[in-house]
């Protein structure tokens, strides 16, 4: 198996992102000054003091952009630097350019601003009351939910508090812009989405799309937080360059990238679910209160996804969800891996484990009953097809024995009264597509050189997926190479027009189906006139580990030499590649479409030890039967299934993010007060079993997309906890409110005793010991 | 304020011309633009600057740690040797051991973070004297944040590297180490390399703040450029070194670092659990540099250390240019939040009473379970006679402005049996006098809570067999 591609530069230290690339000569360094307020109405900025400072060479505001200053992915809302209003803190009001990055940052502390504070809102149940939405609220329906509950046997409903979660790239924000003699700029960005940033900063220059190069060599760590975010930061350098002729480089430090970037949206909502008799759903209802924060940004889309994955991977023939994006006065949040398809699971998951408990009954009891079947109806209209849930779960079932998994857990919990265990089954169904049909476009562009060798560059990104390796992987079996022949660029916005971001776990599908189309047409060239030379039809032709064969036999001519003969006849040898998914297709007026190419498909089942004096916790055993397709690189992929777990597990339990309600500030932006998991985290037993390949029409080579389902698995280990605490605390009423910190554990595990437990006893009047 | 600071940077000898307050990633980084070292927080929470520090200890031998660039003050490399990922490369292009096992596990996705990671991991080779295992292994990368998150890659990339190093006589000298390809030849040659360091300067004097490990006041500042100095550095003052034992004292000196406390055999006759008790403190990168005198002065209210020292009974032995004087830890911070330490004294040493027969527990709880800072911690030490207890001692932090004594708690359980009524009797005295407040650890109502756990956890784990759990976590079943 090939190795990851960068992995050996990664090794040595000399991976080069932004900021390691060469300064040139003259280079300037950039700093923000953020609103100190979540919401007012600016009346004046004094930037006197931070132009006086040492090495300062220029303050900007938003008047002085050269464009237009307004952006944002779906509506442009947000100013590149405030305009006249402020809606969160650290929302970026002047820009400081100096000519080292210390007098940078001294200088933006300097600047001043005179706000006339408005009113914070954080709680987006408090907007959505008042009407302040982002869009309008929407919802997916099918069947009719009020006609069945007479006829459920059992209704739950309840309510739950989802928080956010920092992305922490472990790259912060960053770009470098060069100045173009045309007006417009070259910018090496930090970025998901070239093109996004090439849109916004053409607009905030005034100039056209093709003035404007974006190139992306890699990031360090995206997880969507720099599918949008990375707009304003490359069109900030991009600006004083433009304004200073030199290049400038904008780096924030960690505090500033926590405090003011956007984040995965906190969710509130309300559940109601419907089971039959026999445990069948028969009716399921939410309502979703999504955290937007001060601008649109990507919350409608972020929103759209939510709908779709409400219904996770069962069948619910009567169904309503609604949801809307609620504006308040935090960060405006974004894109991060899961893309609100986490949230949407999280709620149908709660309502399920509410249903289980009520009932008292095992969950996975209900959820194995209710799972998709092929010819169901996703309530977003599309029909099950090529469903692998059942195939996930009995797979999982036959490779680690649930009964006996349950049963330990059962007979471990009758003989321990201070160390409980829980267990939870988690199966997941997520759909592989941009909603947003026209981001489905794949593009490559494939040169083979005159010595053989093969260059790709496509519009996707690399940011520790692993995509450069599977490109190249697609590619050297498309020319008949070994990936030593194959390198893959850097994504640049002149070689590639018009991408989509490298998002929604499609980029591999969308890029690496590209790269086969040009790479088989460049082939096809080839063979042409390797055929003509032989005299022999090229149908009977193939290049097999870099030679030529005739009906399987050596052709005696090696690749080299025949793509040597083929530059010197002419033959094209470099080719574009245009791949857009079929048969997808949504409308939302009536929200309803056949809205992904397939599904990939999961079961997890997570097994915790709860300590219940402490209320601190173990995460024993994690096992997976996970639907990959035909793995294009199996130790890529299990770096993704296992990278995408631990960085949900960390948003179920140590990440508590936090924001003050009535500051509208951000309390835990700091690596000191945000915790992401630790190598403490991964058990020991973490087993992940692929399917055997049960085929997918639609990826290269029948692969299947893998960079977000893992993450969705997350919530199972929020169950399991929750079944180790009830075991100790049967009666108790728990809240569903993640992330189940030690302290949330510890709380739960006493609830309805605490009160008792901390009061002081004033009676310590006889404190000597009788004898 | 721009002075030379002459250390052996990798293969060479350096002489840095900058200020000695200066970070040594921004050093590195910015002013030498040897960009394999990243940052990712400049907080020394995530671990992308790691480098290699190495100075001969009181035996004169090499030894080299592994710590976080940003909160590494040039001074503080003077007369050192630090090696950075572009010193771990092979000149031929090629990949050590450390670093194919880390391609060939798949231990790298994104790469930010790995650059940090071999360096540590050479930390954990270089100082082997026995086949590692995976706690080794989660030790040596419990300080590398990656958020990818390829931990999985990375201890299969540490068992890689255990069946390496499993071929090998351990401890093996720099030219064996060479020779399974662990590490770059220069390595062989390292004693003429270091043979070109001038002497080392005796550190000057300065006013200011004292400054002993940096992890504490190099995380205050802005994260650009330097902390601020200048400092008075205590660390080549002999005076402030060493763990010496008497017969009935244990002195420890202030510039002990966290980790030399853990594998002090010293340390562990007086409390055989310090080891494990100190592993979730901190990260190892961060254990290497931060000092029980640092934990003890800067007195945050969820100190590890000091709560430690409080509850053994530490005595503070205090400077002032030639005089000493001795205060009780338990009188060092004042119920105002003040400390007992006028601006021109130094804390240099603790002393810690040795007690026969004395039992020792210590918890702690924090968000994350290791490397985080904790929430609520507890020490409790006492001794049994005659079926009573005797000499108890209770500290916590994380329920006050500084660590302190429970002393309502302790004045209760001095001379009574071990049984449940007196757990219970300590359980409704332990409000008394405490203040934690609601903070991103947590709510004051979790504090409280948790500090009663944590010393019902204390009895449970000294007396197991005496007390009654069940009645005393108020099984809520029932």
């Amino acid at each position: 198996m090939s190795r990851h591609l960068d992995a050996e530069f990664h090794v040595r230290g000399t991976s080069r992102y932004v900021d390691d690339h060469p300064r040139p000569e003259n280079m300037l360094h950039l700093a923000l000054f953020g609103s100190p307020v979540a919401h007012g109405r600016i009346a004046s900025v004094d930037t006197q003091a931070a132009r006086a400072a040492d090495n300062v060479v220029a303050v900007f505001t938003v008047e002085d952009i050269p464009g237009d200053p307004w952006h944002g992915p779906v509506v442009q809302d947000e100013a590149l630097l405030a305009a006249g209003e402020v809606r969160y803190i650290g929302q970026p009001i002047a820009l400081i350019a100096a000519t080292d990055v210390a007098s940078a940052r001294r200088a933006a502390a300097l600047v001043s601003v005179d706000i006339e504070p408005l009113e914070i809102v954080t709680d987006p149940r408090v907007a959505h009351a008042r009407g302040d939405l982002f869009g309008v609220e929407r919802t997916f329906a099918q069947g009719d939910v009020d006609a069945v509950w007479d006829t459920c046997a059992t209704i739950v409903e309840g309510r739950s508090e989802l928080a956010g979660q920092e992305h922490v790239y472990m790259e912060t924000q960053r770009a470098r812009a060069y100045p173009r003699e045309d007006g417009g700029a070259q910018v090496m960005a930090s970025t998901q989405g070239p093109t996004m940033v090439q849109k916004c900063v053409a607009r905030a220059l005034g100039v056209a799309l093709h003035r404007v190069e974006i190139d992306v060599t890699r990031l360090g760590g995206g997880f969507g937080g720099k599918e949008d975010n990375a707009n304003s930061i490359a069109s900030l350098a991009a600006v004083a360059a433009r304004l200073t002729g030199r290049p400038a480089e904008l780096v924030l430090d960690r505090a500033t990238d926590m405090r003011i970037t956007g984040k995965r949206h906190p969710y509130s909502s309300d559940y109601r679910l419907g089971l039959s008799e026999a445990g069948d759903i028969l009716a399921f209802e939410a309502r979703h209160y999504q955290n937007a924060g001060g601008y649109t940004e990507l919350s409608p889309a972020v929103l759209e996804r939510t709908l779709f994955t409400s219904c996770n991977t069962y069948n619910i023939p009567n169904f309503r969800v609604h949801a809307a994006c609620c504006k308040t006065n935090i960060v405006p949040n974004t894109a991060f891996r899961g893309f609100g398809a986490a949230q949407g699971l999280w709620v149908i998951e709660c309502a399920i484990h509410h249903a289980a408990e009520q009932l008292g009954v095992a969950a996975e009891t209900l959820k194995a009953r209710n799972l998709v079947h092929d010819g169901d109806w996703f309530p977003y209209g599309q029909q099950v097809a090529h469903e692998h849930a059942h195939m996930c779960w009995d797979a999982a079932d036959a490779q680690f024995d649930l009964a006996a998994t349950r049963a330990a857990v059962d007979a471990f919990n009758a003989d321990h009264s201070h160390i409980k265990k829980g267990m939870a089954v988690l199966p997941i169904c997520h759909g592989v597509s941009f909603t947003k049909i026209p981001l489905n476009q794949g593009q490559a562009l494939v040169h083979v050189y005159q010595d053989g060798s093969v260059t790709l560059s496509t519009g996707g990104i690399e940011m520790g997926q692993g995509l450069s390796t599977k490109l190249a992987a697609i590619a050297a079996r498309a020319f008949g190479l070994s990936m030593e022949r194959i390198t893959v660029q850097s994504t640049n916005t002149f070689r590639t027009a018009n991408m989509g971001p490298s998002a929604a776990s499609a980029t591999t599908d969308l890029n690496g189906n590209a790269v086969l189309v040009a790479a088989e047409k460049i082939r096809e060239r080839v063979l042409a006139f390797a055929g003509q030379r032989l005299g022999v039809d090229a149908e009977r032709l193939a290049i097999v580990d870099a030679r030529l064969t005739c009906d399987g036999d050596d052709a005696d001519w090696s690749w080299n030499d025949l793509i040597a003969q083929a530059f010197l006849n002419r033959i094209n040898l470099s080719d574009h590649g245009f791949y857009a998914t079929p048969g997808i297709a949504f409308d939302p007026a009536v929200e309803k479409g056949q809205a992904f190419a397939y599904h990939v498909y999961g079961t997890a089942i997570f097994e915790v030890a709860v300590d219940c004096l402490r209320g601190t916790y173990e995460i024993e055993r994690i096992r997976i039967a996970h639907d990959m397709g035909r793995p294009l690189n199996e130790a890529v992929d299990i770096g993704q299934i296992e990278g995408g777990l631990i960085q949900g597990i960390g948003w179920m339990t140590c990440e508590d993010l936090r924001f003050d309600a009535e500051s509208g500030a951000c309390t835990t932006a700091t690596h000191a007060s945000y915790k992401v998991p630790g190598v403490y985290m991964v058990p020991d037993d973490l087993q992940i079993h692929l399917l055997e390949d049960p085929g997918n029409s639609v990826g290269p080579y029948s692969s299947k997309a893998v960079g977000e389902p893992p993450f969705l698995y997350a919530p199972g280990v929020y169950f399991a906890l929750r079944e180790a605490i009830r075991a100790f605390n049967p009666s108790g009423p728990l809240p569903f409110d993640a992330p189940m910190t030690p302290e949330r554990t510890l709380m739960q595990l006493y609830a309805g005793r605490i009160d008792d437990m901390i009061e002081a006893r004033s009676s310590p009047a006889d404190t000597t010991p009788s004898a | 304020m721009t002075s030379a600071v002459e250390f052996l940077l990798n293969e060479r000898v350096e002489r840095a011309a900058a200020d000695p307050a200066l970070p040594l990633l921004d050093y590195l980084r910015d002013r030498r633009r040897l960009v394999g070292i990243k940052e990712g927080c400049h907080e020394g929470d995530c671990g992308a600057c790691a480098v290699l520090l190495g100075r001969p200890g009181s035996d004169g031998v090499w030894r080299y740690n592994s710590v976080t660039g940003c909160l590494l003050p040039l001074a503080d490399v003077a007369g050192a040797h630090v090696v950075t990922i572009e010193g771990l490369n092979r000149r031929d292009g090629g990949l050590t051991a450390i670093q194919s096992a880390i391609v060939d596990g798949y231990g790298s996705q994104c790469g930010y973070c790995t650059p940090g990671i071999v360096v540590s991991l050479t930390e954990l080779v270089l100082a082997a004297d026995r086949v590692p295992d995976r706690d080794d292994i989660r030790r040596t990368l419990g300080g590398h944040l990656c958020r990818c998150t390829g931990y999985g890659g990375l201890l299969r990339a540490g068992d890689r590297l255990i069946e390496v190093l499993a071929t090998l006589a351990l401890p093996a000298d720099m030219p064996a180490l060479v020779e399974i390809n662990m590490l770059p030849a220069w390595f062989a040659d390292i004693d003429d390399l270091r043979a070109q360091l001038g002497e080392r300067p005796a550190a000057a004097e300065h006013d200011g703040l004292a400054f002993a490990g940096g992890t504490d006041i190099y995380t205050r500042g802005p994260s650009a450029g330097s902390a601020g100095g200048p400092f008075r550095r205590l660390a080549d003052d002999a005076r402030l070194t060493g763990i010496q034992g008497s017969a009935d004292t244990l002195r420890i000196g202030a510039m002990t670092t966290t980790r030399q406390l853990m594998e002090s055999a010293q340390m562990a006759a007086l409390m055989p659990s310090i080891a494990t008790d100190l592993l979730p403190v901190a990260a190892q990168t961060i254990r290497n540099r931060s000092t029980l005198g640092g934990n003890i002065v800067t007195g945050a209210h969820n100190a590890d250390l000091a709560t430690i020292m409080l509850g053994l009974d530490a005595t503070l032995s205090i400077i002032a240019g030639s005089s000493e004087r001795r205060v009780a830890l338990a009188d060092f911070y004042g119920a105002d939040g003040r400390l007992d330490l006028g601006p021109d004294e130094i804390v240099a040493a603790v002393h810690l009473p040795r007690v026969a027969d004395r039992r020792v527990n210590f918890e702690r709880v924090s968000k994350r379970s290791h490397h985080d800072k904790a929430i609520v911690n507890t020490l409790m030490s006492c001794r049994v006679v005659d079926g009573r207890l005797v000499d108890v001692r209770l500290a916590a932090s994380g329920v006050g402005l500084h660590p302190l004594r429970l002393s309502e708690a302790e004045g209760w359980l001095e001379g009574r049996a071990v049984d449940t009524d007196t757990v219970t009797g300590t359980l409704e005295r332990l409000a008394i006098g405490l203040a934690p407040v609601d903070d991103y650890q947590g709510s004051a109502r979790y504090k409280r809570l948790l500090l009663r756990q944590l010393v019902v956890a204390h009895f449970a784990e000294l007396f197991g067999d005496d007390i009654d759990l069940e009645a005393l976590t108020m099984a809520v079943a029932s």
